[in-house]
């Protein structure tokens, strides 16, 4: 155990350096450190569009790579990352939403909470960057929950068709077909004029 | 019925298809207005978790040190145990 704190002393200079001691199937290539990097804005961004508050999906989003952590021995190969860290969020996000902080009090906040803000980046640009993406976001909200989820795990966290059926439980061609469904709402929003 | 059922899941395919490819980072065509319609409003919903994506990557070394700090407390608490 001695030897555990001086690792994770060392690590917290030098993360890419995690694998070696840690027992992921190819140390170098498919560390901790490695999924960390690849993975983080991904798993940030897709909390971050399910909580609707900054430092709450930053918090979860710690949480989900601490859990990641401690079961790394879970994961038996790279390529199947995306899935694992995944299926960590959205359980803590539905572990969450049971101990809930009450819902309507992290509307309220997300209300106060507009995004992440980006040191140093032109604020007029920033601000219709982030007009745009509140409108869609905003509209996608308002989707039916199997279209939501569906349309986040595509464009938050990338996963391939395969993946959502897989993580949602259901076929592919239904994840198409949902995913269809959701698209041709949103249109329908976007002629309403609804936001 | 059935064969509306089959076209709405042609149609899905055809899209679902251009969806990847512009994930991937192609340029996808579609042979079809509603698709197109339906093709941007995937390019808006994609640009927008992008641009969440990319804004949530300045906080990756903040919350790296955090969880660090959190694994190292914990190692510390199993090793007083």
């Amino acid at each position: 155990m001695v030897a555990e704190v001086s690792v994770l002393d060392r690590t917290a200079r030098a993360p890419a350096r995690w694998a070696a001691h840690f027992g992921l199937p190819e140390p170098g290539t498919d560390s901790f450190a490695d999924i960390y990097h690849h993975y983080f804005p991904r798993v940030c961004a897709y909390l971050r569009q399910r909580v609707r508050d900054s430092d709450l999906a930053l918090d979860l989003t710690a949480i989900v790579f601490e859990k990641a952590y401690v079961k790394r021995a879970d994961l038996r190969c790279a390529d199947a990352a995306a899935s694992w860290l995944f299926t960590i969020a959205r359980n803590e996000l539905a572990s969450h939403w049971r101990k809930e902080i009450p819902r309507t009090e992290a509307l309220e906040r997300s209300a106060r909470d507009g995004s992440f803000t980006s040191p140093g980046e032109d604020p007029e640009e920033s601000l219709l960057r982030k007009e745009r993406a509140a409108v869609i976001m905003g509209l996608v909200r308002k989707l039916p929950q199997r279209e939501y989820e569906v349309i986040s795990l595509k464009f938050d966290a990338e996963f391939s068709n395969q993946e959502i059926a897989s993580e949602l439980q259901t076929s592919e061609v239904n994840v198409r077909v949902t995913m269809f469904r959701a698209l041709r709402r949103l249109r329908g929003f976007l002629e309403n004029g609804d936001s | 019925m059935e064969t509306l059922r089959m076209q709405e899941q042609k149609r899905a395919t055809e899209l679902a298809r251009a969806i990847d490819e512009m994930l991937a980072g192609g340029d996808p065509k579609v042979d079809d207005t509603e698709l197109e319609e339906l093709l941007q409003i995937a390019r808006m919903r994609r640009d927008a978790a992008r641009e969440a994506a990319g804004q949530a990557a300045v906080y990756e070394r903040q919350v790296w040190e955090l969880l660090m700090k959190k694994l190292r407390t914990e190692a510390r608490r199993d090793l007083e145990r």
